[in-house]
């Protein structure tokens, strides 16, 4: 079932039209009622700490369409793919974004920041991800991100209790939505995902923190210290320990998931992940570079009926009234529809 | 030196000379050995004094509050820092002198091909030997272009999947944070969160690119003229014969120590100053020396 037979939207659709129905993809998740919704989101809150290979897909397909609208040209789109499309990480500043916390006021006063002061902003200056653009640039992406964050965990987990299993039963499910024909053993699997932590640490400069060096103050933010204390310092390394001798068995947790049955409840196959349905297809076409600018909202309407797609779908729509309204083009007050 | 996997096969190095000094202690060369992951991928970090002094102070002062496990936990990433700056110390101004080119453009921040090349040099260098056996970063498939999830994976899926798995990553480290007091406003929160993501750069493909076809004349200009490595220099050899499962000879250090700087290969002298930080920070912990006479050895 498409978005539009959801809603009962009409086929062709005028710009209010458009509007009406993006409000209502980013508040509402698919078939889910008022009180649905509202337990929607607090499991969405709830779930924003998980780490999800799933919801890092979803995120990056919507950014990437919004990327590739018609309209995003130009200062916009460089502030949104600061780096090639194909290249990893193009989207660093909004996978993690659920860590920024609920509160809404991050996204009003960065939509405001940026309608008020684009024309102004300061220089775009080079860090060492080489991304070439200014503070406001930045923060403007990370507020893409956390709306695009926060509909995408809303509506995949939509109707169900966020628990670390189900997240790793979704991610089981992504993977064997991605991986082609061929199932490979639990145990190759597995040190595939090993490889990759390894190459993930091989693309990275060095992990965080620095915490008595460049920009100390901002990072000891991070650790809710102003002046890191050895208490503070101990946390930080404990949990990094913790993380370290965590990766082998993280990655047999994936793995697990990724070769055994999808626990009962949840999507399986093609109702949580169609490779046909529109938004998806399209995501794909634009990764492998055969992808073209589109209209805005191209396939908001006709996302597809996979719950993938639909995710996609209220990320994008998510992100597009982020953007739409720091542009000017809307209503700030309508960036409280994503909440 | 800056990237992943030198700073992790410096951990290792450094590792496994302190099991042939006679100036470290049995419980750090134990921890050394009990910890290596940490010592390895904590070296990754981005160090710091910071991370480094109050886990060694804890242990001079027989502070009890944390239990063996913890305190040991906390000395292995301590000791991954020393690592991360002896080699960084010495190898940054070579960086400076080897490629002045990558200093005066708007690239400065980004990896020079000397690093890259060195990580893969070593990558080289090791890869067969009974050391790399059980070590996930010598995987035959960490250098490669594409890691399929499957044989028949289509390569735009198999890097969709990666570029998604990094980000899980991203997230983890992340969620590492204690984010965030409330009284931090939404500017300084912003800044935190962009800061700490802007590590995260190095495109892997460049990696793949040298690995699969070195550019024979930087192999020259990075590798062979300046001696990066020897796997004749005692330093390079010992900790190499130990990893391999030889028995750690003191004599040996000691006739490494005593080499002539010059006749040492880059990596020799790097061990070297790592090895000497972590035999400072063991004579901060036995009481011998100050914490400033410890940081300006060590630290500064």
């Amino acid at each position: 079932m498409s978005r539009s037979s959801d809603t009962g939207a009409p086929r062709f659709l005028n710009r209010r039209h458009v509007l009406a129905m993006l409000i209502a993809a980013a508040v509402v998740p698919p078939r889910a009622t008022a009180a649905q919704s509202i337990a929607g989101t607090r499991s969405a809150v709830s779930a924003s700490s998980l780490p999800s290979i799933t919801r890092a897909a979803v995120i990056h397909d919507a950014l990437l369409l919004l990327a590739s609208d018609r309209d995003v040209t130009g200062e916009w789109q460089d502030a949104l793919l600061p780096l090639p499309v194909g290249k990893p990480f193009e989207f660093s500043y909004a996978y993690g974004t659920a860590m920024l916390g609920d509160d809404p006021g991050l996204v009003r006063d960065v939509v405001a920041e940026v309608r008020d002061g684009w024309a102004g902003r300061e220089a775009p200056f080079m860090d060492i991800q080489r991304h070439k653009l200014g503070m406001m640039e930045r923060r403007f992406s990370v507020a893409l991100g956390w709306a695009a964050n926060r509909a995408a965990t809303q509506t995949l987990f939509a109707d169900s209790r966020v628990t670390p299993a189900l997240v790793l039963a979704f991610d089981g499910e992504f993977l064997r939505a991605i991986s082609g024909v061929h199932k490979p053993a639990k145990a190759e699997t597995q040190q595939v995902f090993r490889v990759l932590y390894e190459r993930a640490l091989v693309g990275m400069h060095t992990v965080e923190p620095d915490l008595d060096g460049l920009g100390g103050l901002d990072i000891a933010a991070m650790h809710e210290v102003k002046n890191p204390e050895p208490e503070d310092v101990n946390r930080y390394i404990d949990d990094y320990a913790d993380w370290i001798e965590g990766i082998d068995e993280r990655c047999e947790q994936l793995a697990a998931a990724f070769a055994s049955p999808p626990p009962r409840g949840i999507p399986t196959g093609n109702g949580f992940y169609a490779a046909e349905d529109a938004i998806i297809a399209v995501a794909t076409a634009i990764r492998s570079g055969s992808g073209t600018a589109h209209p805005p909202n191209r396939w908001v309407a006709d996302a597809g009926t996979s719950r993938f797609a639909n995710a996609v779908s209220s990320a994008y729509a998510a992100a597009r009234i982020v953007l739409e309204a720091a542009r000017g083009d809307r209503p700030v007050a309508d960036v409280d529809g994503i909440f | 030196m800056s990237e992943y996997f030198c700073h992790a096969v410096h951990g290792d190095d450094c590792a496994a000379l302190i099991q042939a000094s006679t100036k470290i202690s049995e419980r750090t060369k134990h921890v050394a050995l009990e910890y290596a992951q940490l010592m390895r991928v904590g070296s990754v970090l981005r160090a710091g004094a910071t991370l480094v002094t109050p886990a060694l102070t804890a242990l001079r002062e027989g502070d009890d509050e944390a239990d063996r496990r913890t305190a040991d936990r906390r000395l292995a990433i301590a000791l991954s820092q020393l690592s991360h700056r002896a080699a960084d110390g010495y190898f940054k101004p070579v960086y400076r002198e080897l490629a002045p080119e990558y200093y005066d453009n708007e690239y400065a921040l980004s990896p020079s091909d000397v690093r890259i090349m060195q990580d893969i040099a070593l990558y080289h260098a090791r890869k067969h030997m009974k050391l790399a056996e059980d070590d996930a970063k010598y995987d035959p498939l960490v250098f490669r272009h594409i890691v399929p999830l499957s044989p028949g994976q289509d390569p735009g899926a198999a890097r969709y999947l990666e570029t998604v798995f990094g980000a899980r990553v991203i997230q983890e480290l992340l969620g590492l944070h204690r984010l965030f007091p409330r009284e931090v406003d939404t500017d300084r929160k912003l800044r935190a969160y962009i800061m700490a993501l802007d590590p995260v750069y190095i495109d892997t493909a460049r990696y793949a690119d040298m690995a699969a076809q070195p550019y024979l004349n930087q192999v020259q200009r990075y590798i062979i003229d300046p001696n990066f490595y020897d796997p004749a220099d005692p330093y390079v050899s010992l900790a190499v014969d130990i990893q391999n499962g030889e028995e750690p000879e003191p004599d040996r250090l000691d006739a490494a120590k005593a080499t002539d700087r010059g006749k040492l290969s880059q990596w020799g002298v790097s061990l070297a100053m790592g090895l000497s930080y972590m035999e400072t920070a063991q004579a901060y912990i036995n009481g011998v020396i100050d914490v400033e006479r410890f940081q300006a050895l060590a630290l500064s």
